[in-house]
This record gives structure tokens, sequence and C-alpha cells, in this order.
């Protein structure tokens, strides 16, 4: 059986900038990540302080998960808003 | 593990392998070409995709993995739940719409077409060989583990069965039948665990826990006293002469006699001299590999079920139970109690050896930060580094997990590839 494509797209003038915003998003993303892991190799007594009567680690990783969602819909807007705009 | 089969899980069971097989044969009649077998002809609906997504995370290594983590070791477990998510961001920022806009199925295909290269090709075979090795280790281990204690039945022949119905499963149908068999499972998994959430949280937090059948039993502690000839009583149980230099006292553990019973408790010495005794489990081996629980047969059902809280507080108040509690007042009376953790030693008396476990009442707020698995605290460089190299392998891992990928193409458009 032949690797072909299951659905053949069409042309997709939207890519560059789908690319571009996808990579900023992950850039920063992977910075806040990089927060995460940072203070727990330096000073991982810091993640036991507590803030909105939680430990600085729940507080940081329900961040991260919020975060991480929040991010995804507004890139699937912006995206979506692309191909819209240029691939009319 | 002690357990009893459930007549309604085995139910359960069957019905769930004889539906998912059923559609999987059921698929197999309407899967004719290779876009069908390996994408599932693109067609497959962005939400259905979606909650089969969830359905491969909460794979039984994620899903009992991660669950027993946290039981055991608090936030550590939590991490991985984390790092799998986090890896999602990779996969959808970085990954999904190139992956998409090529038109193949996999990086190996993708890296193929670009440079026909036979190097490339056995290296990706190679490497997706070895991947997929280690990857379905712990997942057929996880359902050796989980079929176990549910049917009854053998480790190895709950692998066998897994292992024979998920094949038949990917053979039959590719992609269609492994996209709504996974939908199914995630959609089950999300609505069975919201329920349990609720539940757990309804019910609260409670320094007596009942457990499902009234079983749990409460936890004893003592006050021991070594009397004039170095024997050490505490009511009428008795550790004879020399307890503290024997395997046991070396380990902080005493084995102590009542009625001819023995038990095994874990000791720390007080201030005036006396010492505080915590009720421990352990399983005996004898020589000729007979195993006791509790110093009984396993049927006499004397290890009993363990986990439970020392002391509750509520904004500075201890409390006995705290009553239903929001998701956050949960995580927030955890951090503020001290619940009893366990830890686990080998003894080895004669020719018997023992397997004791013991009570580590541990700081709520020390549960819910990372460090109890992974040495975070005066770490060592080396420790450091293995801590940074588990958080990106989750963070990067997830993105090039073959099933996650192939997702990307059993959606109709790159819109869909994204939700």
């Amino acid at each position: 059986m032949a690797h072909g494509p299951a659905v053949k797209l069409g042309k997709d003038n939207a890519s560059a900038y789908k690319s571009r915003i996808g990579f900023w998003m992950f850039l920063a993303y992977t910075l806040f990540y990089a927060g995460f892991i940072f203070i727990n190799a330096v000073q991982p007594s810091l993640m036991q302080v507590s803030i909105l009567g939680q430990t600085l680690a729940v507080v940081y990783g329900f961040l991260l998960l919020a975060v991480a969602l929040v991010l995804a819909v507004i890139y699937n807007a912006l995206c979506n808003a692309a191909e819209a705009r240029l691939n009319r | 593990m002690i357990y009893h089969t459930s007549p309604l899980a085995i139910g359960l069971f069957c019905f769930f392998v004889a539906f998912v097989l059923g559609l999987s044969f059921y698929l197999a009649r309407r899967t004719t070409s290779s876009a069908g077998y390996y994408a599932a002809g693109g067609n497959i609906h962005w939400f259905t995709n979606g909650i089969a997504f969830a359905g491969d995370y909460l794979s039984a290594a994620s899903f009992l993995g991660i669950c027993g983590m946290i039981a055991t070791a608090g936030y550590d477990g939590w991490m991985y739940a984390i790092g799998y998510l986090a890896g999602w961001m990779v996969a959808l920022f970085l990954v999904a719409e190139p992956m998409k806009r090529l038109g193949k199925y996999t990086f190996t295909d993708a890296l193929d077409s670009k440079f026909n290269s036979k190097a490339i090709q056995l290296t990706a075979a190679i490497s997706t060989l070895c991947v997929s090795v280690f990857y379905l280790i712990p997942q057929m281990v996880g359902a050796g583990v989980l079929v176990k204690p549910l049917l009854g039945m053998p480790h190895w022949v709950g692998v066998c069965i897994v292992g024979v119905v998920v094949t038949i499963i990917v053979a039959t149908a590719g992609m269609a039948s492994t996209t709504y068999v996974q939908f199914f499972k995630g959609a089950l998994l999300l609505i069975v665990s919201t329920i349990v959430v609720g539940a757990v949280l309804v019910r609260g937090l409670t320094t007596e826990p009942k457990g499902f059948d009234n079983n749990t039993k409460k936890l004893q502690t003592l006050t021991a006293t070594i009397a004039a000839d170095g024997s050490l009583q505490a009511d009428d149980y008795l550790a004879a002469t020399g307890w503290q230099g024997n395997a046991f006292g070396k380990a902080d553990l005493v084995k102590l006699t009542r009625n001819g019973e023995d038990s095994v408790w874990h000791f720390a010495a007080n201030a005036d001299g006396s010492y505080a005794l915590d009720e421990a489990l352990f399983v005996e081996t004898k020589a000729d590999g007979t195993k006791l629980y509790n110093g009984a047969d396993k049927a006499a059902g004397k290890f009993f079920p363990v986990g439970n809280i020392q002391e509750i507080k509520i904004n500075g108040q201890s409390v006995a139970e705290t009553g239903p509690l929001s998701p956050f007042g949960y995580l927030s009376a955890i951090k503020d109690s001290t619940i009893v953790l366990w830890g686990k030693k080998y003894i080895i008396d004669g020719t018997t050896k023992y397997e004791v476990f013991f009570q580590k009442p541990t700081a709520g707020a020390r549960i819910l930060r990372p460090g109890l698995k992974f040495k975070v605290d005066n770490a060592t460089a080396t420790e450091k580094f293995n801590f940074i190299s588990l958080m990106l392998a989750l963070f990067c891992g997830t993105a090039a997990l073959p099933h996650i990928l192939i997702r990307y193409y059993t959606v109709p458009s790159q819109a869909a590839a994204r939700k």
C-alpha cells in the first residue's frame, strides 16, 4: 500500500504566518516551562511557599495548564483568521 | 496484592472487549484503501479525534502510573501530567501544521520524501522499533497489573489478553478502529474520572476513613518501656532482650509477640526513655517460599488497606473531617494537614525475608511540591541533570509519539488538526 496523503490540501497562503506565530508562542511557553524547571533545580524549597492558600508548586502547575489552554485557543483563533483573510 | 474479583467488573470488561472487537470488524469492512487504513480516510470529526487524543494519553501506563505516583510521592507524580500537557504545546505550535501540510503519515515518511536515503530509512525503522518496544513494555505491564485483580488471572494471562485484543483492533481497520476505540475509551475515562473526583470532593477529608466495605483498620500507636531484663514491653506485647541489636532493631523496627502472634512496629525514642511504636505491615517470605501477610495467610485478611490523614487543619484548627470541599479547598486542606505516607524496608532474619511497610507522617505542604521521589533538595549536579532531563523528555517526547502524530492525518483539514 502506497503512503499517499489521505486528504489533498490546497495552497495555503497563511502557512508562513502560522509557522511564525507558532514559533513565538512555542518560545513564550517554553520560557514559562523553563521557569518551573529552573526553580525546582536551583531553589526547590521555594516551591513550598504559600501563595493564595496553595503551595507555589500547585499554583505554578495549574498556571502551566491554564496558560497552555489559553495559548492554544488564541493560536487557533489567529490561524483561523489568517486562513480566512489570506486564502480567499 | 490482595483482592477479591468482582463479577460486575468481569462482566463490564467482557462487554467492552466484545464491543470494541465488534466495532473493529464492522469498520474493517468499510476500510478498503491505504488512506482508510493508515489515516481513517482523513474524515474523522475534530471532536471525535480530540477525545481519541485524550484516550491515547490516558493509557494504562500514564493513567495508572500517575495516579499511583501521586498516591505514593505526591506532586512528583503530577509533574508527569504537567509535562505531558506542556508537550501538547510543542505538538500544536511546531508539529501539527507542518506535518499536515507535508501530507505524510510519519516523520519517517516526511524525511524519506525529502532525502530518499536508505540510511535514513534504516535509522528511522530501528528507532521506531526500539521506541515502540520500550513504550509497549509499561503499557503491557500496566494492562497485566489491571487485569490481575479485575479478572483474578495471572499477570501473564492479562498481558496476553490485552496484547491480542489490541493487535486485533489495530490489524482489522487500522486508524479507523483505533480512533473510535480510543474515542470510547477516552470518553468513558473522562466521564468516570469526573464522577470519582466529584464523589471525593463531596465526601471531603476525614481522619477516620471507612473504606469501601468499612474495612479500614485504625492504626495503633503504643508507648513501650524497657524492662529490667532489657526486653521491650507495651501492654501485653513483648520483644525479647536483644531487640535493638537484631536485623529489625538496626532498621528502627521491632518485632513484638502477643499471644503467640507476631507483629512489626516502627519505633522512635521519646525524651523520657520510653519508645513510641507505630504499627507496620509486613510480608514474611519463608525459605520454602510460603508467604504470610501480617503473620497470617492471605485469606485471613490481616493485611489491611492503608492510606490516611493523621491530622486535618482548616484555618489553623484541627478537625476530624472537613465535609464537602471545592477543588482548591481540597488542595488547601491537604497542604495544611499531616498525611501518612508509607516507606518500605527489607529485612533478612535468618532464612526468612521480611518486606516491612512503615508509616511516614509527612506535612501536606511537603507532599504538594516536588522532591519526594525525584531528588531536588540538596541535589548533586548529576541529580539535578537527571531531573532537568526528565522534564525536557516529558516536554519534547509527547510531540514525537507516533500514535499522536498520526492523529493529525485522521482529520479533514488543518483547522481540524489544530482543534
